[in-house]
């Protein structure tokens, strides 16, 4: 895990935190040393003070209840994965099924899995007993049958737990432990083990996309990493390990950034530097032609390579950022001028250059994009500026890079920062988006005042029931919003579906245009009927990216659901509001659409508020949002 | 390495292991004699020591380590 | 002063711990911590201010050596100069011991081997002397070792003086004390108080009420027995079970007092006493009684001394130590010898004395059988479960009457007497009961007369009661959580946790915690104790 910085003194971290009186503390400290290099043995002794403070609701943290169902040994997996969970601030509780007994813990319907009941499970699985249903005379089309009727298992498996336990499920991807028989020829021969996994592990991914299943893919990190770091026989024949302790650090970071990406929690911008890390040598002293980039030179080459895989990040939908010590007008000169340069300045969200502190600078872009810091990568390759960043801001990803820049792709994709679950329309439109949004920022710079910015932009909503394309879309913002997000509900795209198909429900969402582009889904509301009453809704969740902030969506958005509930024959909304520390920018955001606190009922949390909307007393503001139906 | 050196590195090891401070092992302390040290922490110990001394043990010698000091000096003849 | 005292219990320790709290909250933690230093030097004067004056050098010059030591570790080319100093303080430490405790055992040793008759002036006995030199000892051997890097006076010397392990251990090392006493808060804490106050009391009780409730019997046989008075088996037997859970009460309430009163000022001390007579073998049984004494021995005389051994055998192309093939040459050199010795050491240790030198042997025998039968055994025994299932119980009674036989020793004045006891205990003294009892069992006479049971004079009633009070120490001693068990939750001792997926010490249903029932209960067993101490009392340990 050479991302991750080596801890100076983990002993003595490790003493202080785990003395530390206050529970909330050692947390933090334990938190924070996890954001080390650990081997096997530091793992354990983490996980060890960990298990004490891990129970409980805790402000920082959010709680997860995994449960791992393995075909083989898993027991020494699984403080890798609540260490890894740490390191996202995620408190991870696991509950390991019976050595095997995958199959009756999923289908049985007393089994304690039931009584767990878990939020996510993780199925681990080995390639052995596939491999002993397809005999080496196999033909192809056996092989394929069988492999076939083992992923129909696996999806009846799935699809008990997904229906029983409502939890997401998470799939391991086959290991391939076999020793080749005919060598090279192995690939040919379908009944060979090798070909049979690879069919397989095909076959999950197609399954598992369709059903909507997420994959822990450690055949893949195997076939990286390499066989021997993965799988130890000695430990197998000792006691059934199908993963080799030594990558159990690895193999928990692996399912914590799957939990984490399903969360919402993966990190969604990449702010670079720019000398020695996007081309080689210092911009200002050795000018536009001096700089080591592109083909000719191995150095050259491999500041290629960073900036193509930066270019390929971006087209997934990761932010891009720049902060520099440069003069500005000479970097942006460079991104314009210099032939090999692979990124544009127009892949370039946020573009700053100054000789100020860089920490400084970060918090800035951060504000600027209107993510939270949390959600920030830094890629610097001076060893000085990443410990200065990691010091100021604890909670920007600053990956540990090797001296030579041939490695910088690989330490920066190892780390696995931008995991992620789906990749929609949105993600491969988020540059464009915020480019767009730099125009309206300027736009806004240039108007005489608020009013008169929002006029010219000339934004009008596009609004419907919530449909099937948009399930996955809806879901990524549920989880990922936190800013305007009044009752901070997380959902999985079952739940979602089964909210939108029943009939008493109304959910919108809502499609944000103006003159510079489209800004995409962007809000979306959840009402549900009460039960006993259907004529009054409550607005189970309501959404808002942080992108539109400020253009009076809010109201717009309140106008259009007043009018489809009345049409309904609702009476009135109620609305909890639970404050958390990131959605403070909403808390006046009910009374000022009109709503009116309700005091005679128990609130449901500390510190949540109960407010209520008549439906015929709304009185709608005007807003410069023009209405567009789907 | 010398003798001590291991057993000193076998306690720490084992002491991390067990949250139990530093465990004083004697070449002749079997794993029944140290409280808790059940075979999935003798999967543990094991991989630590193999991992910290860079050495690995056959699983044969695994299966026949009757007690530390049979720990003790396969780990001197891997290490030689 | 004793901590089973009136003047401990009301008047020092409230004294001591209100100056702590007091200083530590409001003028600093450094004056509590000097606070604490001053008053464990009261506590060692209080029984002869003299002693003082005669520990006081030990300190000095053992901080001064360590200072030395301190200076010259790591560095590679003073080595020798390095280990020669630490010999030399192991020397002064031991010569130091050696003077005030063997001086007169030595001189009679001279006399009945040489026939001569020095004479030596009356040598008076530091408290606590042999635990204050093994921890030093320990002390030098870590700075030598770079185990500890800095200290200060007034560190070593609260190290040295604190008054819970002063007179009777636990026998603990630098580095698991003074870290804990740098963070101590110094102000009254209501969890270490609470724990601390039922440790404390439990040790009392087991202490006061326990150990001395059984000790009056206990000490009237073996009177008897040194008086020439002929001990047959039953009370034979009961005798020396009863010395046993006598010193088991003593010690179990001592260990407990003092994790107790560690606790009070914030600091966990090692754990000394885990249930040693539920222990499934005398190898176990060391590993459970006198934990931090086994320790240290293990760690500073039989560890390096094995490990000399066999390197110097595997020079000379011998073979060493393990597993099933081991040479009988390998058995006695590796672990015979190095295991009588430790033990040998062990027992000269605990007092002056031949019997106390020979029970220690005797138990040196009795590790390298156990040893030896574990090598052996699974040969012939090869399936491991069976073997537990049916060895385990045997173990465990063999274990016990192994410890009993060998306590006679350990409690016997002469030699004559233990010869006496332990020829009643085979039963060459005969079987016979009180007269009272005999009598009364007036069916059962025929029979009891041709088994050869005869009546005799000792007291009915105290026979009775001895058997009562065997009954409830055995219950308590072989069926009842320990307090290590019951206050798992709250880290009773250093190290000791409840554990959270495995099995733990024993499991145990029955948990403190701070709440009114558990107040109460505690309230009572205190009382129990407070009032019990009246009586007389021989604090075994006291004389180390």
């Amino acid at each position: 895990m050479t991302w991750l910085p080596i801890a100076a003194d983990f002993r003595g971290d490790l003493r202080a935190a785990a003395e530390s009186p206050l529970a909330v503390d050692r947390l933090e400290k334990l938190a924070r040393l996890s954001q080390h290099q650990l081997g096997f043995l530091e793992t354990m002794q983490l996980d060890q003070a960990l298990r004490p403070v891990a129970t409980g609701q805790r402000a920082e943290f959010s709680t997860v209840k995994l449960a791992v169902l393995g075909g083989a040994t898993v027991d020494h997996l699984l403080p890798a994965i609540r260490v890894a969970g740490l390191r996202r601030r995620l408190l991870i509780d696991i509950h390991a099924g019976g050595y095997g007994q995958y199959r009756s813990a999923a289908l049985n319907a007393d089994s304690t899995l039931r009584n767990y009941a878990p939020g996510m499970i993780l199925f681990s699985l080995t390639a052995r007993e596939i491999l002993a249903a397809v005999p080496l005379t196999a033909t192809s089309s056996e092989a394929d049958a069988a492999v076939e009727g083992y992923v129909d298992d696996l999806r009846l498996l799935w699809r008990t737990v997904r229906k029983d336990l409502k939890a997401t499920v998470l799939q391991q991807t086959f290991l391939d432990v076999s020793e080749p028989l005919f060598g090279s020829y192995d690939r040919v021969i379908p009944g060979a083990p090798a070909r049979v996994i690879a069919r397989l592990n095909d076959r999950l991914a197609t399954a598992a996309a369709e059903d909507g299943v997420l994959l822990v893919d450690i055949a893949c990190a195997s076939a990286r990493d390499g066989l021997d770091s993965w799988f130890d026989t000695v430990r197998w024949l000792q006691g059934k390990l199908e993963i080799a302790p030594a990558a159990a650090p690895l193999y928990g970071e692996l399912v914590a950034r799957v939990i984490a990406a399903q969360r919402g929690l993966s990190k969604k911008c990449l702010v670079l530097d720019l000398d020695n890390t996007l081309w080689g040598g210092v911009l200002g002293d050795d000018g536009i032609e001096g700089i080591v980039l592109g083909e000719g030179s191995a150095l050259g080459e491999a500041h290629l390579a960073v900036q193509r895989y930066v270019k390929q990040l971006k087209d997934r939908g990761v932010i891009l950022a720049v902060c520099s010590k440069n003069d500005l007008a000479t970097a942006e000169a460079a991104f314009d001028r210099h032939p090999e340069m692979v990124l544009r300045r127009s892949d370039i969200a946020v573009f700053v250059a100054n000789w100020e502190d860089k920490a400084k600078n970060l918090a800035a872009i951060a504000r600027q994009l209107n993510i939270g810091l949390d959600s920030v990568v830094f890629l610097d390759d001076s060893p000085v500026e990443r410990a200065r960043i990691r010091e100021a801001l604890p909670m920007v990803a600053v990956p540990e890079l090797p001296d030579d820049a041939s490695h910088y792709v690989r330490s920066l994709a190892a780390a696995g920062y931008f995991e992620a679950v789906s990749f929609t329309a949105d993600d491969r439109h988020r540059a464009a988006q915020y480019r767009a949004n730099a125009e309206r920022d300027a736009m806004l710079a240039s108007s005489g005042s608020m009013d008169d910015f929002l006029r010219r932009l000339e934004m009008s909503v596009v609004f419907g029931p919530l449909t099937s394309l948009d399930i996955v879309r809806v879901t990524q913002l549920i989880n990922k919003t936190n800013q305007f997000n009044p009752t901070t509900w997380r959902c999985t795209s079952e739940e979602l579906e089964a909210i939108a198909r029943a009939p008493e429900n109304i959910t919108l969402t809502f499609r944000l245009l103006d003159r510079l582009g489209d800004n995409g889904l962007v809000s979306a509301m959840l009402l549900r009927a009460q039960p006993g009453q259907p004529d009054i809704l409550d607005i189970a969740s309501w959404v808002m990216s942080c992108r539109v902030f400020g253009r009076q969506l809010e109201f717009e958005a309140m106008t259009i659901a007043v009018e489809v509930a009345r049409r309904r024959g609702a009476r009135a909304f109620i609305a909890n509001c639970l404050p958390t520390p990131k959605n403070r920018v909403i808390s006046s955001l009910y009374p000022d659409l009109g709503f009116t606190k309700v005091d005679d009922v128990a609130p449901l949390a500390e510190g949540a508020t109960r407010w209520m909307l008549n439906l015929e007393q709304y009185v709608a503001v005007r807003t410069h949002i023009a209405r567009k139906t789907t | 390495m010398t003798d001590e050196e291991l057993l000193d590195v076998f306690g720490r090891i084992l002491g991390d292991l067990l949250s139990d401070g530093a465990v004083v092992l004697t070449m002749q302390t079997q794993r029944q004699d140290v409280p808790n040290w059940d075979s999935f922490a003798y999967v543990n110990f094991i991989v630590a020591a193999e991992l910290e001394l860079g050495i690995k043990f056959k699983v044969a010698d695994i299966e026949s380590f009757d007690n530390v000091g049979a720990i003790v000096a396969k780990a001197r003849e891997l290490l030689r | 002063m004793l901590f089973n005292s009136y003047e401990f219990i009301f008047a020092f320790l409230p004294m001591t711990l209100a100056g702590f709290y007091v200083l530590g909250s409001s003028v600093s933690r450094q004056w509590a911590l000097r606070w604490v230093i001053a008053a464990s030097l009261c506590f060692y004067a209080w029984w002869r201010p003299f002693n003082v004056l005669l520990i006081a050098p030990s300190i000095l010059i053992n901080f001064g050596i360590a200072r030395v030591l301190q200076r010259l570790s790591g560095n590679e080319k003073q080595r020798s100069l390095s280990r020669a100093a630490l010999l030399a303080g192991i020397a002064f430490n031991v010569a130091f011991l050696g003077y005030f405790k063997y001086a007169n055992f030595l001189i009679d040793s001279v006399n009945d081997v040489f026939g001569t008759s020095f004479v030596l002036t009356h040598v008076i006995l530091p408290l606590g002397i042999s635990f204050i030199t093994f921890q030093k000892i320990a002390f030098l051997i870590d700075v030598h070792g770079g185990r500890v890097k800095s200290f200060a006076f007034q560190d070593y010397c609260l190290f040295v003086l604190f008054f819970p392990q002063l007179i009777a251990g636990p026998i603990v090392h630098y580095r698991e004390m003074m870290p804990q006493f740098h963070e101590a808060s110094c102000r009254f804490d209501k969890d270490d108080m609470s724990v601390g106050v039922t440790l404390f009391f439990t040790g009392l009780f087991k202490k006061a009420f326990l150990a001395d409730g059984i000790a009056p019997y206990v000490t009237g046989l073996f009177s008897q027995a040194a008086a020439g008075g002929k001990i047959s088996l039953l009370e034979g037997w009961m005798a020396a079970i009863g010395f046993t859970l006598q010193i088991y009460f003593d010690f179990a309430g001592y260990s407990d007092m003092a994790l107790g009163l560690g606790r009070l000022f914030g600091v966990r001390l090692p754990p000394n006493f885990n249930s040693p007579l539920r222990a499934s073998s005398i190898i176990d049984f060391w590993l459970r009684w006198h934990m931090t004494l086994t320790r240290f021995l293990t760690a500073y005389i039989y560890n390096p001394l094995v490990l000399w051994l066999t390197r110097r055998r595997a020079a000379g192309g011998r073979s060493g130590f393990g597993g099933r093939n081991t040479s009988v040459g390998a058995f006695v050199q590796l672990l015979m010898l190095p295991t009588l010795l430790t033990m040998f050491v062990s027992g000269l240790w605990h007092g002056a004395g031949y019997l106390f030198v020979l029970w220690g042997l005797i138990h040196g025998v009795y590790l390298t059988i156990n040893h030896g039968w574990r090598l052996i055994a699974l040969r012939w025994w090869p399936n491991r479960h069976s073997y537990t299932a049916v060895m385990g119980p045997i173990g465990s009674v063999l274990t016990f009457v192994s410890v009993v036989v060998a306590m006679v020793l350990f409690r016997a004045n002469t030699m004559t007497a233990a010869i006496s006891l332990l020829k009643g205990m085979i039963g060459l003294n005969g079987v016979s009961l009180p007269r009272p009892i005999h009598d009364r069992l007036s069916l059962l006479i025929p029979w009891l007369n041709s088994m050869g049971v005869t009546a005799d004079a000792v007291d009915g009633q105290s026979f009775v009661f001895l058997v009562a009070w065997l009954i409830v120490l055995l219950a308590i001693a072989l069926a009842c959580p320990n307090t290590l068990q019951v206050l798992a939750a709250y880290e009773p001792a250093l190290g000791v946790k409840r554990r959270l997926d495995h099995a733990g010490m024993g499991g145990t249903r029955i948990e403190w915690n701070p709440s009114l029932v558990w107040a109460v209960g505690t309230s009572v067993v205190a009382a129990i104790a407070v009032l019990s101490l009246s009586g007389q009392s021989e604090f075994l340990y006291w004389q180390f």
